[in-house]
């Protein structure tokens, strides 16, 4: 018997402006995420990645279809429950990096672990080394360069063991090779720490590192090659 | 705490825009504040005063017209009252002091025998000031000021000459009181004033004290009776409460624009909060995209609010009592002009006000937090990705603002509609109007630069086309401190229009009223006795110089139901056609051979008086009725009075005694030449004087504008705080501008041009806020003049539009702005384009 997956989505239907009737951007959209597997999708500007991403976060809610989290129908979930759910079982890597400015690059990093009433100096430290950036600690966002603000965003993302990571273009900002050091210390936290990352992504070097690769394409997910 | 850290950091980053904030706080917590502080205070130094003249006693005994009595009647009082503790005093005023540095000292005679236990009895050695001739009792802040010992001498002038009393001892003046009871008060045995004031065998007044019981209140009532027709029982308590709810009004007036202050303070928070939230939007989107609960981030914002409103509190109690210092000596001289009332005195030190201060910058911050607070809930976790989120949001709110803005104009019809006399709904219709502008003018404006963008500035520079269109957009984001520039600048045109028409006004009157080219009076105490007697007036009206005279005497009067004020005229046909009629005819014809009155416009507002109606004045013969012939124009007294032939006065009081004579000289008199032989045949005590027309006008016209020199400053920092207001909705605009302006700098716009631009669209969005606030100013300036002026004074008057109180606030506003602009903008010009784009 096949093991239940970490995130099961059936049937999702998501229309941009809904209320105005506008166009369907995922049509029946169905995915399954396995626990410890990096997936990435990819697809044309507008095809709905983001779209995606924001329902399997908790942070809108599909017209239609089914969405379910370690078999718990996310659909029954009220504002604190998914308040709950991002804070505690998800991280995210967004391309806009998306640091708090007036928090410190160590505070940034300590900032989900508060939140879940977690101890942070040793996690932080572990993070702030095994990223590279232990020599910026104490510098704030807008000291620092693109590459060292995502990989403080990744650590952010990780530094609580979500058992789920959503990253949208998380290299979208950097340069080739900035993104590329970004790609490798990503993939090796996020193997490490035994989350699921589902990213959406243009970098051959990210789609080089995913499991699996799924292409959104006219409102559902195909298997890419 | 990280939460916490962030935010306090957020707020460090931006001291310029939490300044403002906390100066927007505190000068209207400061003008609060101050104005409730020298009320406090000036009412305080006014119960004291009362204290230190009625004493405790809760009942007088006084002669009917001001005047001392014969001290037989005290026999008469304690025969048929013993159960009130009859208390004789006789009370003067005498100087003392050098020639050049003369101070007023009034003497206090009491009967030491019967004095009433204030707190002084057990500190005073009576045997002795019993048996010492001109022994007196002062206040240790009087003795000190008058560097006195215990045993000292000091030689007093009074009306027949020097006199020596020397100081027993000295008492602690009711500090609490703030105005010193006792001060400035020489207190000596009853026989002694009778001495020094040449008062022999003279009472000032009888003090009574009804304690409730009925044997007391049987007492009184006999009392009354028996009492002769020239004397007459006051009740303290009554006069006290009538003089009080005279200021009412008054204070009332200061509080309304004290509070306008205040809202345009809470404005300034509710601008600055917005900001605070909005260019933190896409913070709190990631927040809530980390697992942050809205009410945490509610909570974040309110704690910022209470953290600069608290600041912004205890910086306004501070600014507050050193403004309430300033306001002491003018608010004080205000209610000795009009109200003869001590007004000035000590600033109390009173911490439930610093608490209320604090309070009330607390509540305005947490009310103006409200909505921004409600905006940092609404942040969307979905947008976390993007640079900014709720730009468009906030002119999605004007259209609500407007309409609410809409609610607010149609309560304050109603509240004209429904009541015609509170004068509380008037100062809630005004502030309801105020409001109703404030709300719907962001919308207007919005709209208007809109479509001014759309369709006419295409053609022009591209500075102006990005100037309008950059204004239109901009509304969403300071409207708000535009309504606040308009509201605080419409203010000041309708204070200054109300002030400049209510001035035309009693000047029109005055140069009416004031027709005889000199005044003989003894001053402008309504409660000086009348010093001109039929001699005096004989020997001014044998002058050849003279072709005719005036004369009015004043009389207050109380019977069982309220205090009159009664003058009574003597008018040759000059003065009678300085009479404006508002209702009713003139009574020349039957003036000295009816018993008519004419009453002043307050006086019938008052008491809901017409022309016909009869009034019933106490008379030394008994209550006699007086027909109301006519209501007639007055600005003199907002409390009224009632004018009645001097004929008919003589007729029922038998006194010739007048307190004022107008001299009318014949054609041709040297008036310089008049007014010196006027002054040489005055008495040599200095009690009477000559005014001349112009400087009786010139004098009363001083009085009116020491009155409205308050409302001027208030007005002045209601526009202060909206100018800093609108320099912190610029300031922020720019900052979350910093991004387009530097895209613009790269793309090859030149600084000169952005700050053409950034000029123009400040210029722009004032000259709109200003052209609104002429409207609404005339608007106020009628709200004030037909409705708070008529419910506060009785007075009525037409709304004249003069032209300095309508362009000076406005093109003020206009410098004001454009000023504000001037660090914005410069800072915009300068913003390097690489650092600017390379991070939010």
């Amino acid at each position: 018997m096949a093991e239940t997956p970490l995130l099961c989505a059936r049937g999702l239907v998501r229309s941009f402006r809904a209320s105005a009737g506008g166009p369907d951007i995922l049509r029946g959209l169905d995915l399954d995420l396995a626990s410890g597997e990096l997936v990435a999708v990819v697809g044309r500007s507008g095809s709905g990645k983001t779209t995606l991403l924001n329902l399997i976060g908790a942070m809108d809610r599909p017209d239609a279809g089914q969405l379910r989290f370690a078999g718990e129908d996310m659909a029954s979930w009220d504002e604190r429950a998914r308040t709950a759910f991002r804070r505690a079982r998800l991280g995210f890597v967004f391309q806009a990096f998306n640091l708090l400015p007036t928090l410190t690059v160590r505070e940034n990093i300590a900032l989900p672990l508060e939140l879940n009433g977690l101890s942070s100096a040793a996690r932080v430290a572990v993070l702030l080394d095994s990223l590279g950036i232990a020599a910026l600690a104490d510098r704030f966002p807008d000291q620092i360069s693109g590459g060292e603000q995502q990989r403080t965003a990744i650590a952010r993302a990780v530094a609580h063991r979500p058992a789920l990571i959503i990253a949208d273009e998380p290299t979208g900002n950097l340069d080739r090779d900035t993104g590329r050091e970004v790609i490798a210390l990503f993939e090796h936290s996020v193997r490490a720490s035994g989350a699921t990352l589902l990213m959406a992504t243009h970098s051959d070097e990210m789609l080089g590192c995913a499991d699996r690769v799924l292409e959104l394409r006219d409102g559902a997910l195909y298997p890419r090659s | 705490m990280l939460l916490w850290r962030a935010s306090l950091r957020f707020l460090t980053r931006h001291p310029a825009q939490c300044l403002l904030a906390i100066s927007g706080i505190a000068l209207g917590v400061a003008i609060v504040v101050g104005m409730l502080l020298t009320q406090a205070s000036a009412r305080q130094a006014f119960d004291a005063s009362l204290r230190s003249v009625f004493g405790s006693a809760t009942h007088l005994v006084v002669a009917l017209d001001g005047e001392d009595f014969d001290e037989h009647w005290l026999a008469l009082v304690r025969r048929t009252a013993p159960a009130l503790t009859p208390s004789p005093s006789v009370v003067g005023t005498v100087r003392s002091g050098p020639v050049e540095a003369r101070v007023a000292l009034q003497i206090l005679g009491i009967d030491a025998l019967s004095v009433r236990d204030d707190g002084k009895r057990g500190e005073v050695p009576w045997r002795q000031f019993l048996s010492s001739p001109g022994a007196m009792l002062l206040s240790a802040r009087t003795a000190q000021r008058l560097h006195l010992a215990p045993g000292a001498q000091l030689t007093v002038e009074t009306e027949t000459g020097p006199a020596k009393l020397h100081l027993l001892a000295s008492f602690a003046a009711d500090e609490s009181s703030g105005a010193a009871l006792g001060d400035e008060v020489a207190i000596v045995d009853i026989a002694s004033a009778q001495e020094v004031l040449a008062k022999a065998g003279l009472l000032t007044r009888i003090e009574l004290d009804v304690d409730g019981s009925d044997i007391a209140a049987a007492q009184l009532a006999t009392l009354a009776k028996v009492l002769p027709s020239h004397l007459q029982l006051i009740d303290v308590g009554r006069q006290a409460r009538g003089a009080r709810s005279l200021t009412d009004a008054f204070y009332t007036n200061l509080d309304a624009l004290s509070l306008l202050a205040l809202l345009v303070g809470g404005f300034m928070i509710y601008n600055t909060m917005s900001f605070l939230v909005m260019q933190r939007q896409a913070w709190f989107a990631r927040l809530r995209a980390l697992g942050v609960t809205r009410a945490a981030l509610v909570r974040l914002v309110v704690a910022e609010a209470l953290l600069l409103g608290g600041l912004g509190g205890v910086l306004g109690c501070a600014l507050g009592y050193g403004l309430a210092s300033a306001l002491m000596a003018p608010v004080g001289q205000t209610l000795r002009d009009h109200y003869a009332a001590t007004g000035g005195g000590q600033l109390l030190f009173e911490p439930t006000l610093a608490v209320l201060g604090i309070t009330l910058a607390a509540a305005t911050t947490l009310l103006a937090a409200v909505l921004p607070a409600w905006s940092a809930l609404q942040a969307d976790p979905a947008h976390a990705g993007r640079y900014s989120v709720g730009a468009d949001s906030a002119a999605h709110g004007l259209s609500r603002a407007a309409c609410l803005g809409l609610l607010c104009s149609a309560l304050a019809l109603a509240l004209l509609t429904l009541s015609s006399r509170s004068l509380y709904a008037g100062f809630a219709a005004l502030g309801a109007t105020i409001l109703a502008a404030m709300l719907v003018v962001p919308w207007l404006v919005q709209k208007g630069l809109a479509t001014l963008a759309h369709r006419h500035t295409r053609a022009l520079p591209l500075p102006v086309h990005l100037a309008v269109r950059g204004a239109a957009r901009s509304m969403g984001r300071i409207g708000m401190a535009v309504a606040a520039l308009m509201a605080a600048t419409a203010t000041s045109v309708g204070v200054g229009l109300m002030v400049a028409s209510f001035r035309g006004a009693v000047d029109d009157w005055l140069s009416a009223l004031l027709r005889a080219d000199f005044y003989i009076s003894a001053g402008f105490d309504e409660h000086a006795p009348p010093r001109i007697d039929a001699a005096f007036v004989a020997r001014i009206a044998a002058l050849p110089e003279v072709a005719e005279l005036s004369q009015i005497r004043r009389v207050r009067l109380q019977d069982g139901e309220r205090d009159w004020r009664v003058t009574a005229y003597a008018l040759p046909l000059k003065a009678q056609a300085g009479f404006d009629f508002l209702a009713g005819a003139a009574p020349w014809p039957e003036w000295d051979t009816h018993d008519l009155a004419i009453i002043s416009e307050p006086l019938a507002y008052h008491l809901q008086r017409q022309v016909g109606d009869t009034l019933i004045l106490p008379t030394p013969v008994g209550p006699k009725p007086f027909r109301i012939s006519g209501i007639y124009t007055d600005y003199g007294s907002e409390r009224g009075v009632v004018a009645i032939s001097l004929t008919r006065f003589r007729h029922y009081w038998h006194d010739e005694r007048v307190h004022g004579v107008g001299i009318y000289p014949r054609a041709a008199v040297d008036s310089a030449a008049l007014q010196v032989q006027l002054t040489s045949l005055l008495p040599r005590d200095g009690s009477l004087a000559v005014w001349s027309n112009a400087a009786l006008k010139s004098r009363s016209l001083a009085v009116f504008d020491r009155t409205f020199a308050i409302t001027r400053v208030l007005t002045l920092f209601a526009a202060a705080i909206a100018a800093l207001g609108v320099f912190n909705a610029l300031l922020a605009l720019h900052l979350e501008r910093g991004r387009e302006y530097a895209m613009l700098l790269a793309i090859g716009l030149a600084p000169g041009a952005l700050r053409a631009t950034l000029y123009l669209q400040t210029a722009v969005i004032a000259l709109l806020a200003s052209a609104l606030a002429l409207p609404l100013g005339v608007l106020i300036a009628q709200l004030l003049i037909a409705v708070i002026n008529i419910r506060s004074f009785g007075w009525s008057m037409q709304l004249t539009l003069d032209a300095s109180a309508l362009l000076i606030p406005a093109l003020g506003a206009l410098c004001a702005a454009v000023a504000a602009t001037v660090y914005p903008a410069e800072r915009a010009v300068r913003i390097d384009p690489a650092t600017a784009l390379r991070y939010e």
